[in-house]
């Protein structure tokens, strides 16, 4: 084994086992600030992986979207809401742990079953290195064109409605008949709310 | 994939930009979502000029762009069948049908928001554009063929749906609709980004057609893995049991047009797209799809025609009674015969009319009452005649009562089920159906079969019925539109079977599986 | 002999200083495999670009003193060397024996953590950065794309180490800081796209190699005038320079994120600020300003005085005054932030965001549409 080839196997298992820790303790850890740091964590890593793939713009593309965008702004979201409040306790919790924690382990045994049995069709295609993207260019523009544009229509409208959804200025008026309004659903409340029920005991 | 690898080499080589303008992309076929996108921005520019704007030149707006899409629709019909966008999109009969049955129920959905939107103060401007841009994501995800275009359109399908059903923001039950709708729906899309990427791992593309010849070639236990992860997010899509658990309570919390619009726009795509993958892609795994969605129809027909029965609010009594549904539409499916998928079709047009026609009249006792309470509808009938007799008329056409449209579509849903041999499904479907009309029938006798001292207290205090109010008169014509084809569509409906019928002749997706299965018949 | 052949064939069409390639034949004259020569390299350059950032910041931190003493009409630091040069020094050494406190509620880990995250990133995007022809640690195909996502990921070390201070000005400090991060990314990074899309590559030596055509006119200032502003505007904003230093505003947030530090970890803060200042300057430069070319055009003066391009001599010159005039550039640049920072007030959150979002984002988009429409237009003069 050359000098490249096991350090290319050391980096992979890093950042494999990184990642693998990184993901049970996003979701073990019962600090959520944690969970947060942690999935920055991951997504650094995931990024490496691509580097190991000699894939360095998708890398960079990694970082910048999920490290730099997505977890920036979970960050944000967890400060500025971070209300420091035990969670009532729920019924039967335990129970529910076990049976996921069955599914879960199940799945897992599953896929590494399936993992084992299939013929990977190894070593996969050769890298392009660099020329990667101007290739990503040209796919975009010719056979994903279309899931292209569209991405940009789904864009525009997620960013108008978190718009509408989260401005502060309420019309309180019926534009048809000028009576004032809630902004509710128009049917009232019939059972007493999630939220309610939990609130009021 | 020698053959694709070719093309794909081949699209890469080229890389003049000159050359690449000329390749034919065949941009036609999605003219219609044109249509609907110059809609969706001509109204975000009209709200700009403020709410009273909007609220006057944005219901024009969306009707000529959903007419004309639907124009355009007809006039693709039987068109030239050559893939565009390199393989992105298919513009086949099966497409066109379901295009235009998702163009159909955002019409018809919109003519009856206008009013319950302004009623309840929420902009109009920025809900018609979502709802158009729900509309697009769905109707492209109609005739998409590759998995990429599959996920985008399936995305902004989503994502519009998540804001619609949180639109009432002031009110707790609408965003605890949303944020529960998001959190399921972001896995379902997470488990089938997973089985894309198996999928992908084991074709090395993305085309459907492609993946489904490398799956024939060789059918490997992960692809089995990729089945499933898949099948869950289209069994999510048209929410059929086990994945249905999110559909009582965003129905509930939605806005009611939202829900009119999810529960048939959103489900028609969900159907397209399951046409799409498990006949197109899955065509290899043909008995085992079937089997998984032969349970899947078992038990939507039977938990949702059973648990309909015990609900008081009429948004859950449909919403159970849309999964059972859906659970009816999965019967032709599962036959994959000629019949199967022109009943399929036939069916998913008649329940169009007949759902829509049922929102137009509870969205209309609720903007009168401000209740959707089943026992609020009480004595109904001395008050408004028309509510009375136009949801009369499509809850017994759900249930399947002659001489309405949906009494055809099913009859011809078990006719098919029966010739292919799924007496198991025709029973059972035959059975709920008799419970369905148990639950219809009692909201019917609610209204009807009370004398006026037993009326509710919302019904004594009903106010006087007025049509001039601004958004009153398209809901107005939605609703007769729609009970009039729920009611006389039944007696007329031979150029819905003959277009059905079509439906399936002008698709070779459907041909092939036609044949294939007749072939295995034989053999 | 093959192998040998390809690396002189390299050298000969990317004319300029190789040092990597000198090391590694002097290292084959000591009897040393290439292999080995070539992981005997890899550290070189690195160190040699840490110690020229830090250096860098010594004599920045010097400036500032300085330039805001003239500004003020003080004389600024005089005693530490001759003109005071020594005082950064002394500073750094005070930073370096001081107590290293944490606070008792303070979160440890992230604590610690927090500062590294900010400083790592910048350090790691020098490695973009070219003096020369191969005087840069590695010519990666995504290049600035790369600086650009690195520096995406310094706004988790600032709200790290806002959260883990436990301390209402530090955590108001550290979210203010990721938000005027995130915001004026996007019309950085698209006054960057306008650039890379008239270079044809994401490559800083290609964007400086398209710039050096004509010398001093062929500098993408004059064609990226708008992108020049934009990319400057939004560099200081990142940097949190004055008029942009919200984050430590000290009248409202005593000193923002940085409040609880103390010592050798507060010294990181204070570091990455100026080397990602010195960083963007050169950046500047590179994009903007012709990168190591010099005003006029090297090989128009070699033609002149009638010398071969190729002569060792000539090659170290050219080399030398590729370095020097990288970092005059990018002086010339940190002296004016620093002259900004003593005459200009500090603005407003809310007249940041919406500099941010509802100017310079709408300005940068539109900068790059025309960008791209001069291209179609005038293929050669806008890199076809």
């Amino acid at each position: 084994m050359t000098i490249a080839a096991s350090t290319e196997l050391i980096c992979f298992l890093i950042l494999s086992v990184v990642i693998i820790a990184g993901g049970i303790g996003i979701v073990f850890l019962e600090n959520i600030v944690y969970s947060a740091f942690l999935l920055g964590g991951v997504f650094m890593a995931i990024a490496g992986l691509y580097l190991l793939l000699n894939a360095s713009f998708v890398a960079a593309a990694q970082i910048l979207v999920y490290v730099g965008a997505v977890n920036v702004l979970i960050l944000f979201a967890i400060m500025l809401v971070n209300k420091r409040e035990d969670p009532k306790p729920i019924k039967g919790l335990q129970l529910r742990k076990i049976i996921s924690a069955g599914v879960c382990a199940g799945l897992l045994a599953l896929l590494i079953r399936v993992d084992l049995t299939t013929p990977w069709s190894l070593p996969g295609p050769t890298s392009i290195g660099e020329l990667a993207t101007e290739r990503i260019g040209e796919h975009l523009f010719t056979d994903y064109l279309l899931p292209f544009e569209l991405a940009s229509v789904l864009l525009l409208m997620a960013m108008i409605g978190a718009i509408v959804l989260a401005r502060r200025d309420v019309l309180i008026t019926d534009v048809g008949t000028g009576k004032e309004v809630n902004q509710g659903l128009i049917e009232k409340a019939t059972s007493p709310l999630l939220i309610d029920k939990n609130s009021s005991s | 994939m020698p053959c694709l690898g070719a093309l794909f080499i081949n699209s890469q080589s080229l890389t003049a930009p000159g050359e690449l303008l000329n390749l034919s992309l065949n941009a036609w076929a999605i003219a219609p979502e044109g249509a609907v996108l110059i809609a969706m921005l001509g109204t975000l520019l009209v709200d700009l000029a403020g709410e009273k704007a909007a609220a006057n030149w944005a219901p024009p707006i969306c009707y000529v762009g959903l007419l004309t899409a639907l124009g355009l629709l007809a006039m693709q019909w039987n068109g030239p069948l050559e893939s565009s966008f390199l393989g992105a999109f298919l513009s086949d009969n099966l497409a066109i049908a379901f295009r235009s049955v998702v163009a159909l129920s955002t019409l018809i959905s919109l003519l009856i928001s206008w009013r319950y939107a302004e009623q309840s103060g929420s902009p109009v401007g920025e809900y018609a554009a979502i709802l158009l841009a729900a509309t697009l994501g769905a109707m492209l995800l109609c005739g998409a063929t590759d998995l990429v275009s599959v996920f985008i359109s399936l995305e902004t399908l989503s994502v519009a749906s998540y804001l619609l059903s949180g639109y009432m923001k002031r009110d707790a039950r609408s965003s605890e609709a949303a944020l529960k709708y998001l959190l399921v729906g972001s896995a379902a899309a997470a488990v089938f980004l997973y089985g894309a990427s198996l999928l992908y791992g084991i074709s090395g593309t993305t085309n459907l057609q492609a993946i489904g010849i490398a799956l024939i070639t060789s059918p490997t236990p992960l692809a089995a893995l990729a089945l499933v992860f898949v099948l869950a997010t289209v069994a999510f899509k048209i929410a059929a049991v086990p994945f249905h658990q999110w559909t009582p309570d965003v129905y509930e919390g939605s806005p009611t047009p939202v829900v009119a619009f999810l529960s048939v726009g959103s489900k028609a795509a969900g159907f397209a797209l399951a046409v799409r993958l498990l006949i197109g892609c899955f065509g290899a795994f043909d008995n085992q799809w079937k089997l998984l969605f032969t349970v899947l129809a078992v038990l939507s027909m039977t938990l949702g025609n059973v648990v309909a029965l015990a609900q008081t609010s009429m948004k859950r009594m449909l919403a159970y009674s849309s999964i059972g549904q859906a659970g009816f539409v999965m019967i032709g499916l599962v036959c994959g015969t000629e019949d199967g998928f022109a009943s399929m079709v036939l069916y998913m047009a008649a329940y169009l009319f007949m759902n829509l026609g049922a929102f137009a009249c509870i969205i209309l006792f609720s903007i009168r009452t401000g209740s959707d309470r089943i026992s609020d509808y009480a004595g109904l009938y001395q008050k408004d005649p028309l509510i009375t007799l136009g949801l009369s008329l499509c809850l017994l056409s759900l249930g399947g009562i002659p001489p309405m449209i949906g009494f055809f579509g099913k009859i011809y849903l078990f006719f098919a089920g029966w010739a292919d041999q799924q007496y198991l499904l025709v029973i059972v479907g035959l059975v709920t159906s008799v419970i369905s009309i148990y639950y219809y029938i009692s909201v019917i006798k609610m209204m009807v079969v009370k004398e006026p001292y037993e009326a509710s207290d919302v019904v004594k205090n009903y106010p006087s019925i007025q049509w001039e109010t601004l958004g009153m008169p398209p809901l107005r014509i939605a609703l007769v539109t729609c009970v009039l084809v729920t009611a006389i569509g039944g007696v007329l409906s031979n150029p819905l079977f003959q277009w059905a019928n079509s439906t399936v002749a002008g698709t070779p997706l459907l041909q092939q599986a036609i044949a294939l299965g007749s072939q295995i018949n034989i053999g | 002999m093959e192998n040998i052949s390809e690396p002189i064939f390299l050298a000969l069409i990317n004319p300029g200083l190789d040092l990597e390639f000198s090391f590694t034949e002097a290292m084959k004259g000591l009897g040393l495999s290439s292999q080995f020569a070539h992981i005997l390299w890899l550290p070189l350059p690195m160190l040699l670009v840490l110690t020229a950032a830090l250096i860098g910041v010594l004599v920045t931190v010097w400036l500032e003193r300085k330039v805001s003493a003239a500004a003020q009409q003080r004389i600024g630091p005089e005693y530490a060397g001759a003109l005071g040069v020594l005082q950064p020094m002394a500073d750094g050494l005070k930073l370096l024996v001081k107590e290293d406190i944490i606070p008792a509620r303070a979160d440890n880990l992230l604590f610690t953590l927090g500062p590294v995250l900010v400083l790592v990133p910048v350090i790691l995007s020098w490695l973009i950065v070219p003096f020369g022809q191969n005087l840069l640690i590695s010519n990666v195909g995504v290049g600035i794309f790369l600086w650009i996502s690195l520096s995406s990921i310094q706004p988790i070390g600032l709200l790290m180490s806002g959260y883990a201070s436990n301390n209402k000005y530090s955590l108001l400090g550290g979210l203010r800081a990721a938000a005027q991060s995130i915001s004026y990314e996007i019309p950085l990074a698209l006054s960057v796209l306008a650039i890379v899309m008239m270079s044809n590559s994401l490559s800083t030596v290609d964007i400086v190699n398209q710039q050096n055509s004509a010398g001093l006119l062929s500098w993408n200032i004059w064609r990226q005038p708008v992108g020049f502003l934009i990319f400057w505007i939004c560099a200081l904003a990142e940097c949190e320079r004055l008029p942009f230093d919200l984050p430590e505003a000290e009248e409202e947030l005593v000193a923002g994120y940085q409040t609880e530090y103390a010592g050798m970890k507060f010294a990181l803060f204070y570091l990455g600020s100026y080397i990602n200042l010195i960083l963007s300057a050169l950046l500047v430069s590179v994009l903007y300003l012709g990168g190591w070319g010099f005003p006029i055009p090297i090989e128009w003066l070699a033609q002149l005085t009638g010398l071969s391009i190729n002569a060792p001599l000539i090659q170290l010159i050219i080399g030398a005054v590729g370095i020097v005039m990288t970092i005059l550039k990018a002086y010339l640049l940190v002296f004016l932030a620093i002259l900004l920072r003593w005459t200009t007030p500090r603005i407003r959150i809310d007249q940041l965001l919406d500099l941010g979002w509802k100017f310079l984002l709408p300005i940068s988009l539109v900068n790059l549409l025309f960008t791209a429409g001069l291209k179609l237009a005038f293929p050669t003069a806008f890199g076809g």
